[in-house]
């Protein structure tokens, strides 16, 4: 008499082929990011699904802000309140710096420095804002058909937001500032210190300010910019502000906690940079 | 159209459904850091419906679709489809052989699946802090089987199965 069971193999081979399928398509797509080439595996899944997760996004948001007030009038009427005063600051504030700027291109211009262009911004949605939380990532609406590239930088009018790390034609994914796998040369924006560093951030709230010298001068409150150093980021981006300093007695270096100025729990629309 | 098209209509449905809430509303659902992780647990609950090979290959879909928007630039896209494909086959498996179609089993199903694989994830790609790594597993997997029950009796109604000797 004969066993007509199937061997386990023979029964389960489509699952044997899915699990071969799964490995060869991750090492095909690490491949092509390698060389900065979009994955095709992934420009196909993205063009089924980010369109109608980024309407939905938009759809959802906009439900958010017309019903909002309902769970946080009060404290809507108090932040209103202090926004303006704040407002006021700052409008002094932007009419000083902006003469300052002024002055500064006219010196720069004297000396014969060469004028750098603005740099032309893309504004962009987000199709999706940190969907696993063991990456600080987000998807946004603009790929390579924009000129969005590989290391385009990225930002919101509050600051530096991260960079571009893969692009498909209609979509790019970002890595934020705060994740473990960011690295941002960055300065001290005060004119007394100008102490550099480099901001990693690990998947928390906070940033850290590294490689910063027993000596820098750095102080809580002290706002962070991008010091330009490395290539990738232009300079004077703010990052944020920090809270505390400590020393690293291992290296005899400090270490700056900072907090971001951008919070990416709010961020709805970001501008990329071509 | 047949019934076992119906299924796999519903179970590819569910799949949409759940890359839609994965990407509009995992990261505004976080509580502390914690968040749920819809592809995966729609993938094990469906795989309540399935045999090895109908999980796997649900497991591989939410796996693929996961990596396609979250992967980090220094790898993790295989892992993650890889560990979601065994993941869930593995749940397929034992609904096949060991347990019943039951729904009190849900959260345990999605609790444990979910520590499974992002204790997988985290053996093929290492990085980052292991105590931050074990809160977020922790979390994730607690969020998950919060919202076991609902999403299998959601699935059981996409496919229309009702009991375990209707699996696909």
């Amino acid at each position: 008499m004969s066993d007509d069971t199937p061997s386990p193999l023979r029964r389960y081979r489509f699952a044997i082929f899915l699990l071969i399928a799964g490995t060869v398509v991750g090492v095909y797509h690490n491949r092509t990011t390698d060389k900065s080439k979009p994955d095709p595996v992934v420009v196909v899944v993205r063009s089924v699904f980010a369109p109608p997760a980024n309407a939905l996004g938009t759809f959802s948001r906009w439900v958010s802000r017309e019903t909002g007030w309902i769970f946080h009038g009060r404290s809507i009427a108090q932040e209103n309140l202090l926004l303006k005063q704040q407002v006021a600051e700052l409008e002094s504030k932007s009419a000083a710096a902006e003469e300052a700027t002024l002055r500064y291109e006219h010196l720069r211009s004297d000396l014969g420095f060469v004028q750098k262009a603005q740099p032309r911004l893309l504004a962009a949605d987000l199709v999706t804002r940190r969907p696993d939380p063991k990456f600080d990532t987000l998807v946004i609406s603009r790929g390579s058909g924009d000129g969005v590239h590989v290391d385009s930088v990225v930002t919101t009018k509050m600051g530096l937001v991260g960079r571009v790390f893969e692009t498909t034609p209609t979509t790019a994914s970002v890595l934020l500032i705060t994740d473990q796998n960011s690295g941002v040369g960055a300065r001290v924006q005060r004119a007394q210190s100008r102490a550099t560093g480099v901001i990693k951030g690990d998947n928390t709230s906070s940033l850290s300010m590294i490689y910063l010298p027993q000596a820098a001068d750095i102080k809580p409150g002290d706002k962070i910019v991008t010091s330009g150093l490395g290539g990738i980021f232009p300079p004077g981006l703010v990052i944020g502000t920090v809270k505390t300093v400590r020393a690293d007695t291992g290296n005899s270096l400090k270490i700056a906690t900072i907090t971001p100025q951008v919070d990416p729990d709010t961020l709805e629309e970001v501008y990329v940079a071509p | 159209m047949s019934e076992e098209a119906r299924r796999a209509f519903g179970l590819g449905f569910s799949l949409l459904l759940a890359a839609m809430l994965q990407l509009v509303f995992a990261d505004p659902l976080q509580i502390k850091g914690a968040k749920p992780d819809f592809l995966l647990l729609f993938a094990l609950m469906g795989s309540l419906f399935c045999d090895l090979n109908g999980g796997a290959a649900l497991g591989f879909f939410a796996g693929l679709i996961h990596a396609s928007f979250a992967s980090s630039p220094h790898g993790g896209f295989g892992s993650l489809i890889v560990n979601r494909t065994l993941v869930s086959g593995f749940v397929g498996w034992l609904e096949e052989r060991v347990f019943r179609d039951s729904p009190i089993m849900t959260p345990l199903f999605a609790f444990a699946g979910t520590l499974v694989a992002e204790t997988l994830f985290y053996l093929s790609v290492p990085q980052g802090r292991l105590r931050h790594r074990v809160f977020i597993a922790v979390g994730t997997a607690l969020y998950n089987a919060f919202l076991a029950l609902p999403v299998y009796l959601l699935l059981r109604r996409l496919t229309g199965l009702k009991k375990a000797a209707d699996r696909i």
